[in-house]
């Protein structure tokens, strides 16, 4: 049958746009921004009408959510309407918190993106902020290669904007050559699995294949899934594909740094989630089974990721190369969502995550990641000036002297980054681990995650030492240098934001968790208790 | 508000009002010592006070033997618990949780939750007393050793005794793990950034990474402790099921017919008491299906044979599987605490550490944080892993134990630093608890607990009497001193208590402790797994530590005089104790003969809990090996199931 | 009042003066720091006796018959009335520690033996340490001493004896230690206090032994009865007895843990007399004839401790042979003599137990009065000579110090064995009693009739080496060392009167109490219940009827006789004049042997000490590599990052290679194996 003749799908791809308008909405204030930019230099005006845009963005998307919530209650019942946008409950919950990383890049920016580039700068990061927005609901290969190519072109222009000479052109340049490559690979997997299910449509790819491999798995789909996933890997910095995360995080200007860091990892983990089919479930329903090699792969991948982020971390003394690293390392962990929540597709009766299925668990951690990472490279974009340079771990140097507060901020994101109770990385951390340590042993990997949570809580332990020897230099040795009255509001707010927020998840993480466990397919629950 | 209200507020109090002083301090003190530390005394004073009025409460709710033999319910069963859904009511009722959620697994549902689940029994009453007591005893030593930065100093003092009252006071894992792990972050501080010696940034890096190494391998035994341990519920209803087969209906299991039915898994939990009754109904139930598959094969007629016997293996695999995990699971919780005890050959962190870290913490570090290790074991590792405590617990570190104990007095012995001394001193000693913990009998574990106790005051001690010299003199390198029993008696005098309080004379407070687990050692469950060896070794133990001690006092305290050069100014010359120095000397030893002459309180306080403990561990040993069971069956009343239902959850 | 009360009252009064002297010192009154002390031992001396008194009249009435007069002190000083005092000491799950004292003929006599010497020495101490600096420190130690000597004499639960066992031992390394300043009273204080402990580790897991064997009692009537009831294995009781045994051996300075008590007369001579000849270093004798219900059931321990007491006697005596320093040779002279009493311990069991254990009691008791009379007159030759001990350099007191010379002489002829005086009638006890054994004993009998033959000789040894240093000492021309300042001169009243006390008793006890009473003294010793259930246990193990009563047998007391006055003569021969007499070359040998201590400190040293030392200087090292190995494991992460460096080195088209080549790999695999 074909599927243009059906009614109801040309209403879906008539009606898509209302889907999408909070993203729409920040493209065209960037367009106007591009041709505002051109007319005038006032940063005031631009700042403005970005920060419009967003708060617009964040209007819609909250006067939109009732509607897409029917709307997508709907959809799940009737498995049959394919739309290429998908206004899943997690999209709805990735929205508002791109939305809340765009305001905080763009405060961290204010230092960075001068008058004469500001128009450009903050109308790419509006489009990155869109394009991550979109990836999360995107339900179509076209639709998600679109999203995140709104992710990547942007990033290129923000890397060569500040002309920071060679070291910043050199970033670009790497940034650009491997983005593109790993477009290409994941486009080539895309092109097999429409080859293999005769659809661009997320979810009739998902139900094709998950049909398929019950009887007997095609090798091409996996190949086609190692493809995605490689091509992916990268903007997840996934072992081997992390090569270029120390360089350009080196070179490339801070502010756009702690972007990198954060947006193309939250749409290189969405991507993942949505082409595996566990955003939406059903959960023991999915396209690759473990009687395949993808849940081993992402086994593999978890382990390398965190293993060689932080044995390699140990060795820099560069902060943002430290800093790439712990991001490769966190990725790690955060593939820990993944490998859970593949340890379940599987066809096997009954079997069902209990209470951490393993998507929940990647969100959980991607806000706390966000927040902390975001955290530290607030702090760091707040302390870099032109005459005092803020680049090696000696700069650092007893901060706690000159900068107090800022050194207390620092101690709270790098103390979330280890993983101590209290923070967003502890709360994270402890719901990736139970749910791993929670997937069942009765499927082809054995004990296999088990395995894993432990060797993820030694990885912990390697991560703590770096960290921890941040933590040595700023509290612990004296200042090398005078200390000087540091300015720009913007990064101090940015930090100030993360600092709390890192706190408040850590101290009572119902605030987020209960909203993650909404948006997120439903677990089997053990019975509960009844009143005898 | 009933005594119960009362008593979780006032634990609430005790629990945060450091937390308090140490805002007050960092803001009102800064630049300011001298009110600084005023302030900190005063308020660690105050909490002493507090601390004690609540104890007395306390004690005045618990009577010794309220439980009689039979009905023993295997429970923590903590008083004073804030948040209480039972208390609110005013009824009696215990549901081993709170209202006080922290976070829910599962939101909107009465499903798992972590809670903020504190209050008091037995077996933290006596820690929660010794830190309030040591930390007020810190402060005073600090008193004029600390003058850089006091107030961010007192600060982190007061933070780390919240941290280290909260996981004495915790009954939910994950809440202890959370506190547990928390004491590191003001450690660190008070390492590096106070610490005496040069290598202090490197001691403090090496405490925190050493002891969070072991602790996340902790966190996953928690994790997987949990798990494997869900509420049992009823084959059809979802009720809980506690119904353990009793100690008779064990020993004919292979008479009955019809295959077991074991309850449900059903949701899990992280409260500490009902986990504990969990693995205990678990491992029965395991246990009672391999008896029953066992019987059934032996009546099956020919034509079921085969049905009966692919049973049986199926749930000897099951039993298997399950102590398995439990073996693994005891390695990963007994890593934290290993770390943290230490016991030898975990132990490398601690030299560095007690040697520079200010002579005020590191008797923080001798008294109190190293219980949080054998607090662990108590709280944790036996009630939530017995049957491999059984296994493994005195033969893997009971022998770590008994060559720590040798070796580090050998180690003592042949340091000139007096701190190293005391340090390895302690390790020594702690050897012994571990030993102790680990005979899991009534005796053992009371004298363990007591000897926590002990051993926080007369280690603690002795590091506040070394502040006295290092004080006066710039070393305390134990060549540069000789004689100081001419210049100093007092100090001597208190000096000889505290080391006799150590080797463990009759009338000082050691003593009791330790002979109380030499007699858990003379069980003949354990003397059948570990010989009297441990017993021997750790009888010798005590002689090795006079060894040590009496060279030491015979080198510093007697002969000719010798002192090093003192420090400040030339004409200053250095008095005998003064009376602020004597204040926290004269009470540790005076508590250490009190508690020698007169321990029987402390003991009356812990019996119950501790019965607790050992009649767990006693239901381990009965599965285990039957023919234990068979022998005390005559001697002993037989051991109650459990058989409590779980009051329900409120909505 | 009841004997309880009046044990009770003894332990407060000791108490109180404990606390009291201390209290004096603060309130300037130094000078008076004896009183307490010896008021305290006087007025214990005379409760003592009235306790002795009540316990001979109304006899060991205990709750059951034939068991002990067990009385559970309901707690001190107030037993009068219901005033609830603690009578648990700890107690947890089945090790039930209480406060109970036993009181019977074998406790009052001890009792009323350490505090009647006790009184006399604290007597001539206020006299000997008039004007020391540390003065109301010597008698807060001394009385704190005679308090836990009491406590673990009255004890009848074995943590409560252990507590006086281990109190005695520090008093005694405070007191030896007393001049702190001086490093040869540090080293002796030392190694007294490690060696006794050395013994303890044994005595306390002989505790424990019999504690997880007896029912879970800790008192000592009930262990007995318990094991009496339920019959023990030999090899766990024999083991339980050994290891009281090395507790023993410890405290009362056996082979092979002796060498600390020649070194502990660094300490005031008083200390010496009291703490290291008349009582503490009795406590192992007391304990075995306490436990002598154990002991009998095991005959090869039982001979074990006959050889040990033999073979100490005999080498103590003959270290003692050639030693110069007086107070030393005195002090070997204690080893040798508890040696004999270990020797007459040993026998029971193979004799009636009875008779063995009251025979060594009673060397112990006679013992008591002429060896701190000795100790006290080297103390008042001391005095006079200016701190100078060795005989080298003085002689011929016999004019400058009358009083002192008649009284040591007393005392040496006691301690010889001469016949009529204190020390004869013990020894004759202690030889009959192994002659008995050697003779008609019922197990190990040639080994008895071995140890019977050493015993003669160290008799003679004995004699010898006492009334050598009686002659160098106070026989010959007069020499005083110029310590001694110009006016060397007898001691005051105040030390004279209790030397001449003692020495009454060294002349007149001994034959007061045995013969001239038709042996009361082992008739009321016998009434012990332990040593009657000991009795028992013989009777039924042997199916033989117990002996009622020690009888003088003339052949061994002639033997005895012979031994001492040979002894003496020979030492009459050789040093009469007051003087160091040559050898003959032959000698040489053994006399270095003699005169070294048999090297058996350095032996020790080479065998224990130095190997400990060096295993603990060895661990410390080892400790490094501990930690080496720590770090080791922490660089494993660095070297695994050095490896991998590599990879990252900012090239490109080598990112981009490296990105292929992951790629193809996973693919190779999976295209090499689909599906698992």
């Amino acid at each position: 049958m074909n599927p243009l003749l059906d009614g109801t799908r040309i209403e879906a791809l008539t009606g898509v746009f209302k889907l999408v308008v909070p993203e729409i909405a920040l493209v065209g204030v960037a367009c106007v921004l591009f041709v505002l930019g051109l007319f005038t230099s006032s940063r005031f005006l631009h700042t403005s009408l970005a920060v419009l845009g967003l708060a617009g963005a964040f209007a819609v998307a909250l006067v939109a959510q009732p509607w897409e919530t029917t709307l997508y209650d709907g959809l799940k019942a009737n498995t049959e309407a394919y739309y290429p946008i998908l206004p899943s409950a997690a999209a709805t919950l990735i929205r508002y918190l791109t939305l809340a990383a765009g305001l905080v890049l763009m405060l961290l920016s204010t230092k960075e993106a001068t008058r004469e580039i500001a128009a450009d700068y903050l109308a790419c990061l509006l489009i990155a902020v869109a394009g991550t927005s979109l990836v999360a609901r995107a339900n179509d290969l076209v639709t998600l290669y679109l999203a995140l190519e709104m992710i990547s072109v942007p990033t290129y222009v923000l890397l060569y904007l500040p002309h920071r000479g060679k070291p910043g052109q050199e970033a670009a340049v790497k940034y650009f050559v491997l983005s593109i490559l790993s477009s290409a690979v994941t486009l080539f997997g895309f092109s097999y699995l429409f080859g293999l299910t005769g659809s661009t449509n997320l979810s009739a790819i998902n139900a094709v294949l998950t049909a398929a491999n019950k009887e007997a798995i095609s090798p091409l789909a996996v190949l086609a899934m190692v493809l995605v996933v490689a091509g992916l890997g990268f903007r997840i910095t996934a072992v081997p594909f992390h090569y270029y995360a120390p360089d350009v995080y080196q070179g490339g200007p801070t502010a756009v740094v702690a972007q990198l860091s954060v947006l193309p990892k939250v749409a290189g983990f969405l991507a993942l989630a949505r082409l595996l089919g566990i955003v939406s479930g059903p959960l023991n329903d999915l396209p690759f089974p473990t009687s395949t090699q993808v849940p081993l792969l992402l086994w593999v991948l978890a382990a390398a990721t965190m293993t060689l982020g932080n044995v390699m971390a140990l060795m820099q003394d560069n902060l943002k190369r430290i800093l790439a690293y712990s991001g490769v390392a966190h990725a790690g962990y955060m593939l820990l969502g993944l490998v859970t929540a593949s340890a379940y597709a599987t066809p096997t009766e009954g079997l069902l995550p209990r209470y951490v299925s393993g998507f929940d668990g990647l969100i959980f951690y991607l806000v706390g990641y966000a927040l902390m990472t975001l955290g530290t490279f607030a702090i760091l974009a707040y302390l870099n000036s032109a005459d005092q340079p803020t680049e090696s771990v000696d700069d650092l140097a007893g901060l706690h002297q000159t900068n107090p507060f800022a050194a207390a901020m620092l101690f709270v994101a790098l103390l979330s980054l280890i993983g101590i109770p209290l923070t967003a990385g502890f709360t994270g951390k402890l719901f990736l681990f139970l749910g791993l340590y929670d997937s069942p042993t009765v499927t082809g990997m054995g004990n296999a995650y088990k395995t894993l949570t432990v060797i993820a809580a030694i990885n912990a332990a390697i991560g703590a030492v770096y960290y921890l020897r941040l933590l040595g230099v700023i509290y612990l040795r004296s200042p090398l240098r005078p200390a000087v009255r540091h300015r720009g509001k913007g990064p101090m707010l940015a930090a100030v934001l993360c600092t709390v927020g890192t706190l408040v998840v850590g101290i009572y993480p119902s605030i987020v968790w209960d909203l993650v466990k909404k948006a997120t397919p439903a677990t089997a629950h053990s019975p509960a208790l009844v009143a005898k | 508000m009933n005594l119960n209200t009362v008593l979780g507020l006032l634990l609430l109090v005790v629990l945060l009002a450091p937390l308090a002083a140490a805002a007050l301090i960092a803001i009102g003190g800064r630049g300011r010592p001298g009110l600084t530390r005023r302030l900190a005394v005063y308020a660690s004073a105050l909490h002493l006070v507090l601390t004690i009025g609540m104890i007395a409460l306390y004690s005045g709710f618990v009577t010794p033997d309220a439980q009689s033999e039979q009905n023993l319910s295997l429970n923590f069963q903590p008083k004073a618990v804030p948040g209480d859904p039972g208390a609110t009511n005013g009824a009696e009722t215990f549901t081993y949780s709170t209202s006080w959620k922290l976070v829910s697994l599962t939101p909107g549902e009465t499903g798992p939750a972590v809670h903020f689940y504190v209050g008091l029994d037995g077996l933290n009453v006596l820690l929660v007393a010794l830190t309030s007591l040591m930390f007020f005893f810190a402060v005073l030593v600090s008193w004029d050793t600390v003058r850089e930065r006091a107030a961010a100093y007192y600060g982190w003092l007061f933070v780390l005794q919240t941290a280290v009252t909260g996981a004495f006071v915790s009954f939910d894992v994950l809440l202890f793990y959370v506190f547990f792990e928390l004491t590191l972050i003001p450690a660190f501080f008070l390492i590096g950034q106070w610490g005496t010696g040069s290598a202090r940034r490197d001691a403090a890096r090496k405490f925190v990474l050493y002891t969070l190494f072991g602790s996340l391998f902790t966190l996953v035994g928690i994790i997987g402790v949990v798990l494997t341990n869900p509420i049992p519920l009823h084959p059809t209803s979802n009720q809980p099921f506690y119904y353990e087969p009793t100690h008779q209906a064990m020993a004919h299991a292979r008479d009955q017919d019809g295959p077991y039915v074991p309850g449900r898994a059903g949701p899990i939990t992280f409260s500490i008491p009902v986990l504990m009754k969990n693995v205990s109904m678990w491992d029965s139930m395991s246990h009672y299906s391999v008896l029953q598959a066992e019987g059934r094969l032996a009546k099956a007629t020919p034509n079921l044979r085969a049905d009966r016997e692919r049973e049986l293996a199926d749930v000897r695999e099951k039993q298997r599987e399950r102590s398995t995990t439990q073996f693994w699971l005891f390695l990963a919780l007994m890593a934290g605490f290993a770390v943290k005890i230490p016991i030898v050959p975990f132990h490398t962190w601690l030299p560095a550490t007690y040697s520079e870290a200010p002579l005020a913490v590191t008797m923080i570090f001798s008294a109190v944080l190293a219980k949080l290790g054998t607090f662990g074991i108590l709280r944790i590792v036996i009630p939530l892993v017995p049957e491999a405590c059984v296994q493994y617990g005195l033969p893997w570190f009971g022998t770590l134990g008994a060559i720590g104990i040798v070796y580090a007095a050998f180690c003592a012995f042949a340091q000139r630093d007096l701190r190293l001394l005391a340090a390895y001193s302690s390790v020594s000693h702690l050897g012994f608890l571990v030993i102790g913990l680990f005979a899991m009998t009534p005796e053992g574990l009371s004298g363990a607990l007591l000897h926590m106790v002990n051993h926080g005051l007369t280690a603690g001690a002795v590091f506040a009497l070394l502040s006295f010299l290092a004080r006066r003199y710039r070393t305390l390198d134990a060549n540069q001193y000789g004689g100081l029993w001419a210049k100093y008696p007092v100090f001597t005098f208190l000096m000889i208590v505290i080391v006799l309080a150590n080797v463990g004379l009759p009338g000082l407070n050691n003593f009791v402790s330790e002979m109380l687990m030499l007699g858990g050692l003379f069980d003949p469950r354990n003397v059948k797994i570990a010989g009297w060896g441990l017993a021997l070794v750790a009888a010798f133990g005590v002689m090795l530590s006079s060894w040590y001690l009496f060279t030491m006092l015979k080198r510093v305290f007697f002969g000719p005089l010798i002192e090093p050069p003192t420090v400040g100014e030339a004409d200053a010359r250095p008095k005998d104790v003064t009376g602020r120095e004597f204040v926290p000397l004269a009470a540790l030893a005076a508590l250490c003969l009190t508690l020698g002459l007169f321990p029987q309180p402390l003991l009356d306080v812990v019996s119950t809990d501790v019965r607790r403990v050992s009649e767990l561990v006693n239901r381990a040993r009965y599965r285990l090996d039957p023919s234990i069971a068979a022998a005390e069956a005559e001697n002993k009343p037989p051991v109650q199931p459990i058989r409590i239902a779980l009051p329900a959850p409120k909505r | 009042m009841s004997s309880t009360a009046l044990a009770v009252s003894v332990l407060a009064l000791l108490l109180a003066a404990t606390l009291l002297t201390p209290l004096l010192a603060k309130l300037r009154l130094r000078r008076y720091a004896h009183l307490p002390a010896v008021l305290a031992f006087g007025t214990s001396a005379v409760l003592a006796m009235l306790m002795l008194n009540d316990v001979y009249v109304n006899g060991p009435a205990g709750p059951t018959p034939g068991l002990s007069l067990h009385v559970s002190a309901d707690f001190p000083w107030i037993s009068f009335h219901e005033t609830k005092l603690p009578t648990t000491w700890f107690s947890a799950g089945l090790l039930n520690v209480t406060f109970s004292l036993g009181i019977d003929p074998l406790s009052a006599i001890m009792l009323a033996t350490v505090t009647f010497v006790a009184t006399w020495i604290a007597i001539f101490s206020a006299g000997y340490m008039h004007g020391e600096e540390g003065y109301a420190r010597y008698f807060t130690i001394m009385s704190l001493f005679v308090l836990c000597m009491c406590l673990l004499v009255l004890a009848n639960n074995f943590f409560l004896l252990l507590a006086g066992w281990e109190g005695v031992g520090l008093c005694s390394y405070l007191l030896v230690g007393y001049y702190y300043a001086k490093p040869s009273a540090a080293a002796a204080a030392r190694k007294a206090f490690l060696m006794t402990r050395l013994g303890d580790v044994g005595f306390v897991l002989g505790i424990f032994l019999l504690w997880s064997v007896g029912g879970h009692h800790t008192d000592l009537t009930q262990i007995f009865a318990h094991i009496q009831a339920h019959p023990v294995n030999d090899f766990t009781l024999g083991l339980a007895c050994l290891l009281l045994f090395c507790g023993a051996v410890g405290k009362s300075a056996q082979l092979p843990l002796y060498v600390w008590l020649p070194d502990a007369m660094e300490g005031p001579t008083p200390v010496s007399a009291l703490i290291h000849a008349a009582t503490m270093v009795t406590a192992g004798v007391y304990l075995l004839a306490r436990c002598s219900p154990l002991f009998v059931q095991v005959p090869s321990v039982q001979a074990y401790v006959a050889i040990t007491g033999g073979a100490t006697a005999l080498l103590a005596a003959f270290i003692a042979l050639t030693q110069t320093d007086l107070k030393r040779v005195l002090a070997y002279s204690t080893v040798s003599q508890l040696g004999y009493m270990f020797m007459a311990l040993g026998t029971a069991g193979a004799v009636t137990p009875s008779i063995a254990v009251a025979a060594a009691i009673f060397h112990l008791f006679t013992h008591a009065f002429f060896k701190a009379l000795l100790f006290l007159g080297s103390g008042s030759v001391m005095h006079a000579m200016g701190n100078v001990i060795d005989m080298r350099r003085f002689g011929g007191l016999r004019t400058v110090l009358p009083v002192t010379h008649a009284t040591f002489l007393i005392g040496c002829a006691a301690l010889a064995g001469l016949p009529l005086l204190s020390g004869f009638w013990s020894k004759d006890q202690i030889l009959d009693a192994l002659d008995h054994a050697g003779e008609h004993g019922l197990t190990h009998r040639e080994l008895y009739l071995g140890v019977f033959g050493v015993a003669v000789l160290t008799a003679g040894m004995t004699a010898f080496y006492t009334f050598r240093a009686y002659f160098l000492t106070f026989w010959g021309e007069t020499r005083i060392p110029e310590e001694a300042g110009h006016h060397a001169h007898e001691s005051p009243r105040i030390m004279c009167v209790p030397l001449i006390v003692l020495a009454v008793g060294a002349l007149f006890v001994g034959a007061l109490v045995e013969p001239l009473t038709h042996h009361g003294f082992s008739k009321f010793l016998s009434a012990t219940p332990a040593i009657q259930q000991a009795n028992k246990t013989y009777e039924r193990e042997h199916n033989v009827r117990s002996q009622s009563q020690p009888h003088f047998n003339w052949l061994i007391a002639g033997l005895g006789t012979a031994a001492a006055v040979g002894g003496l003569g020979l030492a009459f021969a050789m040093y009469r004049k007051g003087q160091l007499a040559q050898l003959p070359a032959a000698a040489k040998p053994l006399h270095a042997m003699s005169l070294n201590k048999g090297y058996v400190d350095e032996i020790y040293h080479g065998l224990v000490v130095k190997p400990a030392e060096i295993a603990a200087t060895g661990s410390r090292q080892f400790d490094g590599l501990v930690d080496a190995v720590a770090r080791l494991v922490s660089y494993a992460p660095r070297m695994l990052a050095a490896l991998l460096r590599p990879l990252q080195n900012g090239l490109v088209q080598f990112y981009a290679l490296g990105m292929v080549l992951g790629l193809t790999a996973v693919v190779l695999v999976i295209v090499f194996k689909v599906s698992r």
